[in-house]
């Protein structure tokens, strides 16, 4: 008996190579619902779906070494449950574990009543993107539902498709609450720059479908919007519905505390991990980054944990969580925690355009269009809890 | 410990920065890192390996 992994993504797959990494020598299973191979999901909205990467380009470097590193991998298991000190397969075969890691990342949420007809997508795995992206090679109309990360990412990709793009947003600004609305204006001018059609303050009523396939949307309202291809890009959930009923607490994600573990000998990591950060409090955040830097903790807290360590042994996930976004040849970078900020400062540099964000006296965030450098030094200053004034002086 | 960017993969992430910036920097004219140092001290080399590991690009190649 050794650690199950439960979640083939770039949380669960790290894991794996940092247990191994800290000298983890019992057995490591990973179950993977899916049966491709370990894949980085950040291109699939971008490059992968204009064309210009293919299955192979997007492979994580590390899944080639799993097999190196002895993880017997378990592809296409669906867990269903969990008990004791085993987990619940669906086709009920139990795996037991002395330590067990949660990745089972999120799910993208659908629209209520949302058809499965040709045309209407959601975008999360490489089996989406493989779908959306057959069909927007044909296709000469688009809208997107909700004006999220995922949302506007494939807005930009389609544009340079040459397909006409409405995105659908129920916010009088797309991104507001992710990003601010300094940052979120930046954006849509982008998109309209590019000559994408915005409905804020709208919210899909229908589906026009003939022939088992979409042809529009109807809002509420009654306007209609012709559409080949729909995205519903309405955010994701985490995916904890196999934990329901075990003793694994649940609110918005798998309730960890700062060091990732979720009760004696389990933790989590990724997007389904809700934590104690020791700044910004109980967070949750669906970044590439924050699934290697939590899989760095899970995998040294979990080790520890399993040789008998003591309270003092374990590590907090204090990072920083950091995410970009690619639209056209724009990349906004932004590191921190955005919600509940009360101040901004703008930075215009030249071409070049920043955003600092303050929570009372101190620095909770900062962003940056084109401009990595700032964001990797901000990274830094809100790390070591600079207060607002410094901040601006720098 | 011998470090090298491939500027054809790297995309201006500035992961690398953020691990290491006693090692690498990044230029937000061109939106490329490069190593800002000959020889890396021991004590950085673990800081290296997280940066390596971290660049979403896999852009960063080390060698011992």
């Amino acid at each position: 008996m050794g650690i199950v992994v439960v979640g083939g993504g770039l949380a669960g797959t790290t894991v794996c190579r940092e247990l191994r990494r800290r000298h983890y020598r019992d057995e490591i299973v990973l179950l993977e619902r899916e049966t491709a191979d370990p894949y980085d999901r950040p291109p699939l909205s971008k490059r992968f779906l204009q064309g210009r990467a293919e299955p192979a380009d997007i492979g994580l470097p590390h899944a080639r070494e799993l097999s190196e590193l002895a993880v017997r991998r378990l592809p296409g298991t669906t867990v269903a449950g969990l008990t004791g000190d085993a987990v619940v397969c669906d086709d009920g075969r139990a795996l037991p574990f002395n330590g067990l890691v949660i990745a089972t990342g999120s799910t993208a949420r659908r629209l209520p009543g949302q058809p499965d007809v040709r045309g209407v997508h959601r975008l999360r795995t490489l089996a989406d993107a493989l779908a959306l992206r057959r069909e927007l090679a044909e296709a000469r109309s688009m809208v997107v539902v909700g004006g999220g990360f995922i949302g506007l990412e494939v807005a930009a990709s389609a544009v340079a498709l040459g397909v006409d793009v409405t995105v659908v947003e129920r916010a009088a600004l797309p991104l507001a609450h992710a990003i601010g609305p300094v940052a979120a204006a930046w954006l849509t001018d982008l998109h309209r720059s590019h000559g994408v059609r915005f409905a804020c303050e709208s919210d899909v009523a229908g589906f026009d479908i003939a022939d088992h396939g979409v042809r529009g949307v109807e809002l509420v309202g009654g306007e209609r919007l012709r559409a080949d291809v729909v995205l519903v890009g309405v955010g994701a959930e985490p995916e904890t519905r196999w934990l329901a009923g075990s003793s694994v607490p649940l609110a918005d994600g798998v309730v960890c505390d700062a060091a990732l573990r979720a009760a004696p000998r389990i933790y989590s990591a990724g997007d389904v991990a809700r934590w104690d950060h020791p700044i910004f409090g109980s967070i949750r955040a669906e970044h590439w980054t924050t699934a290697v830097d939590h899989a760095r903790t899970v995998a040294a807290n979990l080790s520890a944990e399993l040789a008998g360590g003591e309270e003092g042994d374990f590590r907090e996930a204090a990072e920083i969580p950091y995410f970009w976004t690619e639209q056209y040849d724009v990349k906004l970078q932004l590191a921190g925690w955005v919600a509940g900020h009360d101040r901004v400062e703008v930075i215009e540099n030249g071409k070049r355009r920043a955003i600092l964000y303050g929570r009372g006296d101190v620095v909770v965030a900062a962003a940056g269009l084109n401009h990595p450098a700032f964001v990797a030094r901000q990274r830094k200053a809100i790390a070591a809890g600079t207060r607002w004034s410094d901040a601006l002086e720098s | 410990m011998k470090i090298r960017i491939d500027p054809a993969r790297c995309d201006g992430y500035a992961n690398c920065v953020i691990e290491a910036d006693e090692v690498f920097e990044i230029d937000d004219e061109s939106g490329q890192a490069s190593v800002r140092r000959t020889g890396v001290p021991a004590e950085l080399a673990e800081a290296v390996r997280r940066a390596e590991a971290s660049c979403p690009a896999q852009a960063i190649l080390v060698e011992d």
